[in-house]
């Protein structure tokens, strides 16, 4: 009996050991010293490090502008990045659920941003957007939204577009792959037997479709969400935080801060708020999708 | 399936595990060479010089690691932190008293002292990488900056020579960009922008001084808001394309090849990506325009060599050093990268008079030119000219910040580093 | 009705691929021509000179090289190991469980940017910096958490019962789940190789700074060789790219279809 209990006690963990091994050394144990930074005032090329305290953590709460500022961008790079992803990402995941003639090959081609390389997509894109080499700034004039083909990255005030546009491009299929996914596991049976009761088209989406997907549809926002407001790199190449800051999100900001300033214990510090928030959001979110689940 | 899933996770752990066990040679015999502003055809010259060394000095091995340099400096910084140590690094000027404040170069004054150097090397070669009156870094060439113009767009917009004043450089801006689709100046205003604005506000004050006699900036003289208003004015008014704000040195030349903008404040390397893309007759250069008292400050930056205080084999790499900056290979180099050669005379083999060199070949030779030196001996200058000059100039140039205001800001940052670094003595 | 979704696919497929077209474009136009003809659909004159320099005279065959063995074992590792935690983490109840499942997830929301320097010395001290067998333990251990959590969703959707069967006719429980449970799982299974081996494949940091060698590089990091400090070999750069996408959408056509299936599976029952 009790050697039984013990087996069962211990077999899952077994099975867990691997990936805890793998995460502790390589990304726990890091994490760890990375943090850890936040109370030094490190140097990386000599190597001295200084135990400051929480005096980083006073100077991120009481003079840091360009942090506040990065947050507001966060939360509209973030925003607008998964509205759109999400909006035609569900478009495209309903339309190929139908399916049409040609899919089998325009599937695949339809997924293709997904496999680029996050730098060469910001790369594609500045040539995009640049009026010597690319087609938008023409398109734009012609579309009446500028009045010079200009080249949309070095407006302050609409830079962010930039990135957002590449993201978008970027990030469709991931949701259209999770949401057609989750779509198939819908069964027709509902919808025929709705059809009876003539309810179709648009109320069926509303009243089937999107109550049934929502727990995907959540799950999927919350976890992209968090992989948006991280994700530095197209904006890093593309306008590198500028024009005077416009586009500077919190995770370009703790890029150049470490690798520029090469402050890092201060971008631990940036870091750690960034988590901080993340996981207040993360909590929020999990809870509304607990009430929606039993809701529903 | 488990057994060879098992077989393959093992398989996989073991190679690592050799690869970790075979021992990385740790022999002193073994120099590693860094090389930062990395180009395909530069890093074959330098092969080939280590070659050359390698064979005058029997046992002696070199490895070359090439770094890309847009993530050079964040590179070289992790894999010395990292413990791995390089012997030689090619050393930017504005690199340098961060590693030095950090006690990572080797002094190289006493070696220097018993080295003969040909005697014929530019006045102040050793000067330029001192710090405190030790010698960190010998430059292996001079970035000077002088004006590439568009000699074609010149002449559609009527302008017969290059601007020699100020005045001229921002009416042929403006007269250039009358004509559709074209720009008078390729803006710099990204990252690593910061040494023009410094060269039109010293010029602009009448002296390429940073800082009076008492350590205060000469920023804070109206000179330096006059200047920076004089380049606000030429982007406000459009005689900049209005993605300059935020270009790099890439954006910049290919601005200027593209014949986005006629006007190109830049180092002579970058003629090796011009020839490339224009003909030979397409462009010129010519000196950085005069300020208001007849001169001009054209920025001198530099690279060089530095020997790291953690090599395994302190002499054998001065010695590839010295090496590499024998006058031979220096003229080789420097003809291969396009740069002012640290040796006298060599300028005229690089430079010719009456081609596309003629506007560093003026300025190293005319009085009315003196070169601005950064004061890379502050530990903060890198971060200072990389990031805040950066941040705060796009912000000027938008509107947001008045040039004085921007002068006075820079001023206040830069006086209160010449004080630390003053007290730190 | 009919007409419009064709229409909606049709603007789908130009957004899409316009950008790759642009890129193609880019790559056969000659280096005078980019710039000297503005901004025109088709350049006047094609070269394949690009292509050339990338395949021949650059080191881009071995980049490639590199790129894949790193993909594909990463890819297998991650898919290897995954499978088990998410079996244990979909079979078993037990203390801990939560612990498990909030490191998982908090791994997810670090910035990665923080743990660079760390796993620089990490890798320094076991002497892997530098190696390609270091990005792969590295990559290993990013990809798990997500790998993870689809595999658990994948064995939450095959049958408890089916293995409690087999194992009441005396099979053990790893016999159980590899005779009944991994077969069902297959679509799973390929979609997390999938997964893996594109994300493995487009990772840029990790490779740009744990690589010095160039024997050593994988393709995105030995891309960045064409920004030079003047100039970005455009053309060169674009011609790489094109040639890197081919293996991905050959593999990726391929694996998009388990992807689905295999979500949709794991998403029945949960």
């Amino acid at each position: 009996m009790s050697r039984f209990l013990t087996i069962r006690f211990l077999t899952p963990w077994y099975y867990l050991a691997p990936t805890i091994l793998f995460i502790f050394l390589l990304v726990l144990v890091p994490l760890i010293t990375g943090v850890s930074y936040a109370f030094y005032d490190f140097d990386l090329i000599s190597g001295t490090r200084d135990f400051v305290g929480f005096d980083q953590f006073s100077r991120l709460l009481q003079d840091d502008k360009i942090f506040s500022m990065s947050l507001i961008n966060t939360l509209f790079w973030t925003a607008a990045s998964l509205f759109f992803q999400f909006t035609f990402g569900l478009m495209l995941a309903l339309i190929l659920n139908k399916g049409f003639r040609g899919i089998r090959l325009i599937q695949p081609v339809l997924f293709v941003p997904w496999a680029v390389p996050s730098f060469l997509i910001g790369l594609m894109w500045v040539w995009m957007f640049n009026p010597v080499t690319g087609p938008l700034p023409y398109l734009f004039e012609g579309l009446g939204i500028m009045e010079k083909p200009e080249n949309l990255l070095s407006d302050p005030d609409h830079a962010m577009w930039g990135p957002i546009i590449a993201n978008i491009w970027f990030g469709i299929p991931f949701f259209a792959i999770m949401l057609l996914a989750a779509r198939r596991t819908i069964p027709n049976e509902i919808y025929e037997a709705a059809s009876i009761d003539g309810i179709s088209g648009l109320d069926a989406f509303r009243h089937i479709t999107l109550p049934l997907m929502a727990p995907t549809i959540i799950i999927t926002l919350l976890v992209r969400a968090i992989w948006i407001a991280n994700f530095a790199e197209i904006i890093i190449v593309m306008t590198n935080g500028g024009p005077a800051n416009s586009t500077q999100i919190v995770a370009t900001y703790i890029y150049d801060t470490a690798y520029q300033k090469m402050d890092f214990g201060y971008a631990s510090v940036l870091s750690i708020a960034l988590l901080f928030l993340l996981m207040i959001y993360g909590l929020t979110l999990g809870r509304i999708r607990r009430k929606m689940t039993t809701y529903v | 399936m488990i057994k060879a899933a098992v077989i393959f996770v093992i398989a996989v752990l073991g190679f690592a595990a050799m690869q970790a066990m075979s021992d990385k040679d740790h022999d002193p015999n073994n120099l590693l060479i860094v090389e930062v502003n990395t180009s395909a055809e530069r890093t074959g010259l330098l092969r080939s010089q280590l070659d050359r060394f390698e064979e005058d000095n029997p046992g002696i091995r070199i490895d070359v690691i090439s770094l890309s340099w847009g993530q050079a400096f964040e590179k070289l910084s992790m894999m010395i932190a990292g413990g791995q140590v390089p012997d030689v690094i090619e050393m930017p000027d504005f690199w340098l008293s961060r590693y030095v404040s950090a006690g990572q170069i080797a002094d190289m004054t006493p070696f220097l002292e018993r080295t003969k150097f040909d005697d014929d090397l530019e006045a102040d070669t050793f000067e330029y990488g001192s710090i405190r009156g030790r010698v960190y870094t010998v430059p292996y060439g001079y970035y000077l900056r002088a004006m590439i113009y568009n000699k074609k767009i010149f002449a559609r917009a009527g302008i017969e020579k290059p601007p020699l004043t100020m005045d001229d450089f921002y009416n042929d801006a403006a007269k250039i960009s009358a004509l559709p689709g074209t720009y008078g100046y390729c803006h710099h205003g990204g990252r690593g922008g910061a040494v023009f604005y410094y060269w039109i506000m010293t010029t602009m004050n009448g002296s390429n001084r940073f800082f009076d006699d008492d350590g205060k900036s000469t920023f804070y003289q109206p000179g330096a808001a006059k200047g920076l208003t004089l380049i606000r004015d030429i982007y406000k008014n459009g005689y900049a394309p209005k993605d300059s704000l935020n270009w790099g040195l890439n954006e910049t030349v290919s601005g200027f090849y593209s014949g986005t903008c006629a006007m190109l404040h830049q180092t002579p390397d970058a003629l090796t990506s011009l020839r490339k893309r224009m003909d030979d007759d397409d462009y010129g250069s010519a000196p950085m325009p005069l300020g208001p008292n007849g001169q001009s400050f054209p920025h001198l930056g530099y690279i060089g060599w530095s020997v790291l205080e953690g090599s395994g084999n302190k002499a054998a790499a001065f010695k590839l050093v010295r090496h590499l900056l024998s006058r031979e290979n220096n003229r080789a180099w420097a003809e291969r990268s396009g740069l002012v050669p640290i040796y006298k005379g060599l300028s005229e083999n690089i430079f010719d008079a009456d081609g596309i060199g003629a506007g560093w070949l003026q300025t190293t030779k005319d009085p009315h030119y003196q070169y601005m030196i950064n004061p890379n001996y502050l530990p903060d200058i890198a971060e200072f000219d990389s990031i805040e000059v950066v941040q705060s100039g796009q912000a000027m140039m938008l509107g947001e910040k008045t040039p004085e205001e921007t002068a006075k800001a820079w001023a206040d940052f830069l006086t209160a580093a010449e004080k630390r670094w003053e007290a730190a003595e | 009705m009919k007409n419009g979704k064709y229409l909606i696919i049709s603007a789908f497929l130009l957004f899409t691929l316009f950008p790759v077209f642009w890129m193609l474009k880019i790559s056969l136009t000659p280096d005078r021509l980019l710039f000297s003809e503005g901004v025109v659909l088709w350049p006047s004159k094609i070269t394949f000179d690009h292509y050339y320099a990338v395949l021949v005279e650059g080191n881009f065959p071995d980049y490639f090289l590199n790129s894949f063995i790193v993909s594909a074992t990463t890819a297998i590792m991650v898919t290897i190991i995954a499978s088990l935690a998410g079996y244990a983490l979909s079979r078993f109840q037990f203390k801990g469980k939560i612990a498990i499942i909030t490191m998982l997830l908090i791994t997810q929301m670090f910035p990665i940017v923080m743990v660079i320097a760390p796993i620089y010395n990490v890798l320094t001290m076991i002497n892997l910096v530098d190696s390609l067998a270091g990005l792969i333990l590295v990559y290993t251990a990013f990809n798990l958490p997500f790998a993870c959590f689809l595999m658990q969703t994948f064995f939450d959707g095959a049958p408890v019962e089916l293995e409690e069967a087999a194992m009441i006719d005396g099979c053990t429980r790893l016999e159980a789940l590899e005779k009944i449970t991994l077969p069902l799982c297959l679509p799973g299974i390929g979609a997390t190789l999938g997964f893996v081996f594109t994300a493995a494949w487009s990772e840029l940091l990790f490779a740009l700074m744990f690589i010095n060698r160039q024997s050593q590089m994988t393709f995105p990091a030995g891309i960045m060789n064409f920004v030079t400090k003047f100039s970005v070999d455009w053309g060169q750069m674009a011609a790489a790219m094109i040639l890197a996408l081919i293996p991905v959408c050959i593999f990726f056509a391929y694996i998009q279809k388990f992807i689905v299936q295999g979500l949709t599976a794991g998403a029945l029952k949960g």
